[in-house]
């Protein structure tokens, strides 16, 4: 055997190696991106919910004892608040886009590494191009890279929705505060509990599929 | 991407297009997909190639959650109709993929397993999702020798296959015909060399002409819809099928 054919054959079972272990560290399947991108659409649905609560419990508190000031501000806080987390929503399914792309095109490259795997085990001569296996350890790095920047938007998402949780008890307080015997505005504020409740229940979701 | 568009809504029952994708290469020719929709179940007709699979994926996400699709339907055996089978049933392996007997051992060579086919007979069959009628109608030679078409009822769409099928340019991105002279001719030299009996074709026409149908949503190029269904059916009765042009 010549040096250069020593060297191929080296470099083939390499390959071989390498197409085996694609991917081992890389559990997130189609179905878990798509459930997060449900989820998404959820939290924005309920951002949207918020900002209509928030709204009618501005007109509602013209009606309560003192003009309700307070709770009139923090409703227009929580109107901020929902916008907020709009934005940082919008952000957050760009990435979702690019990673339900990517993550179908991972599909499609899995696929063909199973063929190729299968090919590769049945007959030595066979072995793994070296492109194919670095178009696939390409198609991981941009998973990777997008999956890591996700989970940092998600972590933002949630330090935005402590202060829409803490708005909520401050929602609370300054309702109980206004009520009087003709009109009260804490059924609002248990509205507004539960949507930020629910949006949060969907970001842990979220998290825990990335965490897995 | 692809861009996915509602064309029918009653209630919790849905038409979604899937159809031109700027950034899909040349040398693949371009598909429509369609998701019928009733409440939580959902059903894609002609589910495309496997080059086309995240494209088509990721349009169907950005208008609804994907694992709600439970069923396929493949109008006949060719790639760019089904070739991606085997990446859908990764997804959603208790996937079930409705298409002619006559391919009940051809397509599985794309993939699947013996539970994910459900062959239809030579005559057509109904199924029910959820809450609609589904009708695979038998289009057989046009151009497959076992090619069926898939019929709603209730909202008066036949999906229609290869049948209607023009080639647009690029920037042509209506999903719906708008000028049906203009359009008619680019569907003429695709339907004379791929559409392969006359008897077959005039069995199709006098068999869809019973139907109410609204909407005739082929595989490529754009919707037909009200007078121009009708227009259609009797422009491709009179056209002559089957040549081989010289040019």
């Amino acid at each position: 055997m010549t040096e250069k054919q020593l060297d191929k054959s080296v470099l083939s079972k390499t390959h071989a190696s390498e197409l085996k272990h694609l991917g081992v560290n890389y559990s997130l399947s189609l179905s878990d991106v798509a459930e997060v991108h449900h989820k998404m659409k959820q939290i924005v649905k309920g951002s949207n919910r918020l900002y209509v609560i928030s709204l009618n419990a501005m007109f509602a508190s013209r009606s309560a004892a003192n003009g309700a000031t307070g709770f009139v501000e923090v409703t227009a806080l929580l109107r901020d608040f929902s916008q907020r987390l709009d934005n940082q929503v919008a952000a957050i399914t760009i990435k979702i886009n690019s990673l339900i792309h990517q993550s179908a095109a991972l599909i499609k490259k899995k696929r063909l590494n199973h063929l190729m795997q299968q090919a590769v085990d049945q007959s030595d001569e066979i072995t793994p191009p070296e492109k194919f296996i670095l178009d696939n350890k390409k198609i991981y790095e941009e998973i990777e890279k997008i999956s890591v920047e996700f989970t940092r938007q998600l972590s933002r998402c949630e330090r935005i929705l402590q202060i829409g949780e803490n708005l909520a008890v401050l929602a609370k307080v300054e309702a109980v505060a206004s009520d009087d015997d003709g009109h009260s505005l804490t059924p609002i504020t248990t509205d507004m509990t539960e949507t930020i409740t629910h949006i949060g229940e969907c970001l842990t979701q979220s998290q825990h599929i990335f965490a897995a | 991407m692809k861009k996915s568009q509602v064309i029918f809504e009653k209630g919790e029952h849905q038409w979604i297009m899937v159809a031109r994708d700027p950034e899909k290469p040349n040398y693949l020719i371009d598909t429509n997909e369609f998701v019928i929709k009733s409440g939580h179940e959902a059903l894609l007709t002609d589910p495309g190639g496997m080059e086309i699979f995240p494209a088509v994926f990721s349009a169907i996400s950005q208008i609804m959650d994907p694992r709600e699709i439970r069923q396929l339907f493949a109008s006949h055996q060719d790639p760019d109709i089904i070739s991606s089978l085997a990446l859908w049933i990764e997804f959603q392996p208790e996937l079930i993929c409705h298409l002619s007997w006559l391919w009940g051992s051809f397509i599985p060579h794309f993939g699947g397993t013996d539970k994910t086919f459900s062959t239809i007979p030579d005559q057509g069959k109904t199924f029910r999702m959820n809450n609609i009628e589904l009708e695979c109608v038998p289009a057989h030679y046009l151009h497959s020798s076992g090619n069926f078409h898939l019929y709603d009822k209730q909202a008066k769409i036949l999906f229609s296959g290869d049948i209607g099928a023009a080639l647009l340019a690029a920037d042509e991105t209506n999903f719906v015909v708008s000028d049906f002279d203009k359009h008619i001719e680019k569907a003429r030299g695709f339907h004379q060399r791929w559409m392969g009996s006359n008897e077959a074709k005039l069995q199709w026409c006098e068999r869809v002409t019973t139907m109410d149908i609204e909407m005739l949503c082929p595989q490529h190029g754009a919707i037909y819809q009200g007078q121009d269904v009708e227009r259609f059916i009797n422009w491709f009765a009179e056209l002559p099928v089957g040549l081989l042009s010289d040019k």
